[in-house]
Formats: C-alpha cells, sequence, structure tokens
C-alpha cells in the first residue's frame, strides 16, 4: 500500500458521503500537499459528470409490455393449473369417495356378524348362568335335607338311647321315677 | 395506488393484486433497467434482465417478508439474476471459445480528439466510460454501480451483495482505482474537461 492509498480511500468515501470528520480534515489536509491525490480527485468528479451525463435509454413499450403480459400469462396458469389441482383432487376424491363407501359397507357388515355372534354369546352366557345359579341352589337344598336327616337320624339315636337306659333301671327307681317325675330335669338330661 | 408505500403494495400483490404489481413495475422498472443497462451496456440484455427480475418478484411475493426495504430486496433478486446469467454465459463460453476473454465492444480506445462536433465528443466519451465500468470485474462493478449510479448507501449496498460494509468500501475504492487504470487514455480529456 502506498502513502496516498489511504487518503485515496477516504477520498471515495468522501465522495460518497460515507466519510467520518476525522477523514475530511485528514484528506483535506493532505490534498493541499499531494498533486496525484488532487489528480485523483479531478478524475473522479470528471467520471462522474461523465457518467451523470450519460443518459440511460429508457425500457420499450413492446419490453414493459412483455413483462405484464409475462406476469398476467404467469397468474392465469396458476389460475388454470389451481383449477387442473382441483379438478384432479375431485377426480380422486371420487374414487376415494367408492373406496371409502366400499370400505364403511364391509365393516358394517363385519359388524353386523360380529355382533349377532356376540348377541348369541350373550345369551348362551345368561342361561349357562341361570343353569349355574339353579345346580348351586339345588346342592344348597341337598345339603340342607342332609342335615336335617342327620339331626333326625341323632334324636331318633339319642331316643334309643334313653328308653334303653329307662329299662334298664329297677322297678323302684321306675315308680319313684314316675311319682317324682320332673320334666326339666328329664330334659335337660335329653 | 400512489398513495400506498412499496411495501403496502407487495402485500396487496401477495393477495393476487395485479395493478398493486402494476404500480410496483412502474416506480422501479427504469432503476431497474438502467441497473441492467449499466452493468452490461446492452440494450436486449438489459431488457431481458429487468423483464426477469420482476418475474422473479411476482414468483416469489409470497415469500417476501417486509423486513427491510423493498428496493434493497427488488435488487437483491437483480443481482442474483446478473450473477447467474453471467455464470451461464461464461460457462458456455469457456465451452466454445476458451481464448474469448474480452466483452464485445470493449475495445477501450479512446474518443477519436479530432472530431470538431462537442456533442458527439461527449457521446464518445460517456460511450468510453460506460465500456470502461462495464469491463470491470462482476464484483467491482457491482459496488460501483449500486454506490455511485444508484446512489446506494454503502450499507445499502452491502445488503444487496450480502457482504459487509467494508468489503463494499474496498471494492468501491478498487473499483475507481481500476476504473482510472481503464480510462488511462482519456485523462487528460477527463482533467481538462474538469478544469474548464
Amino acid at each position: 500500500m502506498t502513502s496516498c492509498d489511504k487518503y485515496q480511500t477516504g477520498i471515495v468515501a468522501l465522495f460518497d458521503n460515507e466519510a467520518k470528520d476525522e477523514d475530511l480534515r485528514l484528506v483535506a489536509g493532505h490534498l493541499q500537499d499531494c498533486p496525484e491525490c488532487r489528480a485523483f480527485c479531478l478524475e473522479l468528479v470528471g467520471i462522474r459528470r461523465v457518467l451523470v451525463s450519460a443518459s440511460v435509454p429508457s425500457l420499450s413499450p413492446a419490453a414493459r409490455q412483455a413483462v405484464l403480459d409475462n406476469i398476467k400469462a404467469d397468474q392465469s396458469d396458476r389460475g388454470e393449473s389451481r383449477a387442473r389441482n382441483c379438478a384432479r383432487f375431485l377426480h380422486f376424491g371420487g374414487l376415494w369417495r367408492w373406496a371409502a363407501v366400499l370400505v364403511i359397507g364391509s365393516l358394517s357388515i363385519v359388524c353386523f356378524v360380529l355382533g349377532g355372534t356376540a348377541r348369541d354369546l350373550r345369551l348362551k352366557l345368561g342361561a349357562a348362568e341361570q343353569q349355574v345359579a339353579a345346580i348351586h341352589e339345588e346342592a344348597k337344598r341337598a345339603a340342607s335335607e342332609e342335615r336335617q336327616r342327620k339331626a333326625i337320624s341323632a334324636l331318633y339315636f339319642r331316643m334309643a338311647e334313653l328308653e334303653e337306659r329307662v329299662n334298664r333301671a329297677s322297678p323302684s327307681q321306675r315308680a319313684s321315677a314316675a311319682q317324682g317325675y320332673d320334666g326339666p330335669a328329664r330334659e335337660s338330661n335329653l | 395506488m400512489g398513495t400506498y408505500t412499496d411495501e403496502e403494495l407487495m402485500g396487496l400483490a401477495q393477495k393476487q393484486d395485479i395493478s398493486a404489481f402494476e404500480e410496483l413495475f412502474r416506480r422501479y422498472e427504469q432503476r431497474i433497467f438502467a441497473f441492467f443497462w449499466r452493468l452490461s451496456a446492452n440494450r436486449q440484455e438489459a431488457e431481458d434482465g429487468t423483464q426477469e427480475t420482476f418475474l422473479r418478484l411476482w414468483k416469489a411475493r409470497v415469500r417476501y417478508e417486509p423486513a427491510g426495504k423493498f428496493s434493497t430486496y427488488l435488487f437483491q433478486i437483480a443481482k442474483n439474476h446478473f450473477l447467474h446469467e453471467r455464470e451461464k454465459r461464461d460457462r458456455r463460453m469457456n465451452s466454445q471459445q476458451p481464448s474469448a476473454k474480452n466483452p464485445p465492444g470493449a475495445s477501450g480506445e479512446p474518443a477519436s480528439s479530432d472530431r470538431a462536433d462537442g456533442r458527439m465528443l461527449a457521446r464518445e466519451r460517456q460511450t468510453a466510460v460506460s465500456e470502461a465500468v462495464a469491463r470491470l470485474p462482476e464484483t467491482l462493478r457491482l459496488v460501483y454501480v449500486l454506490t455511485e449510479q444508484e446512489g446506494m448507501s454503502y450499507k445499502q449496498a452491502a445488503e444487496v451483495l450480502d457482504c459487509p460494509v467494508g468489503t463494499v468500501s474496498s471494492r468501491k475504492v478498487e473499483a475507481v482505482r481500476r476504473l482510472r487504470e481503464l480510462l488511462q487514455p482519456l485523462r487528460d480529456e477527463l482533467l481538462h474537461d474538469e478544469e474548464r
């Protein structure tokens, strides 16, 4: 980098309104002593003047129209493609609808069949539960009768035992016993 | 439509309002055309670039978010298109004519000083300067055109070019130096013209 490079950077920034105040002071001081940088400045001004005075042609009406036409064509293309997509969607939508009807129908039949089976099974289960309950009831009754029969047997056995004991006793004892019959005591013996 | 800001117009264009887009086009068509014209010094390229830029803007309107200035966004599209086209052209030229390096119309010959007509002389000088700008390397040319001819600040140019402000500053200085070298044959005229 030559000694003038940093000043020329400052000059360019100055021309573009991008220089800071200290750059301005630095460049102003340098320009007084440096003919090369003064020439650089003058050239910049000359180039800028030429560029500013250079006329730029306008966009031709045909090109302008072409831009607008392209945009409108793009918009209508998008509209058409949206319509096409919509139609395609509806077409596929029809297919999907039929498929859905088929699936729903199949599922309904399956549900109906399974539902009938389930109903039958439920009825069978109810009947089986009733049978089990009846058997339980029967078993309970049988057990109760058995208990009663055993109790009666035990009672008969005890009575027989008592009669035998009474027969073995002496006649005097039997008479006294007959005279002083004590119901409750006898019952307690029983 | 005239009272809307650029960003508001773009918002309307996002809702398929084509008249809002036409208003944006009216506002910027000349600036974008001039941008391409100054970069390429070729009418056809400038017109194609302008058309393509606005078509890309139309297609990208849905993705637009008004985070920064609309003009920055638009010039970014233009710059990307310019670089893309240059890359394509360079690839094509490399595959066809590896030795062809100078762009057409870039002879760099100074204007004939013996022409009597001052206006003709001035026009030739303008052509020479425009051609010299067109001969700058792309990165320097973009910085030069945006800051010098589009009047952008270094910050805005940095946003368009997606680079730091310091890079813009250094490229601008480099562009000016290269331009001085290219315009060396015209140096006396430029200085003389300034002194007059």
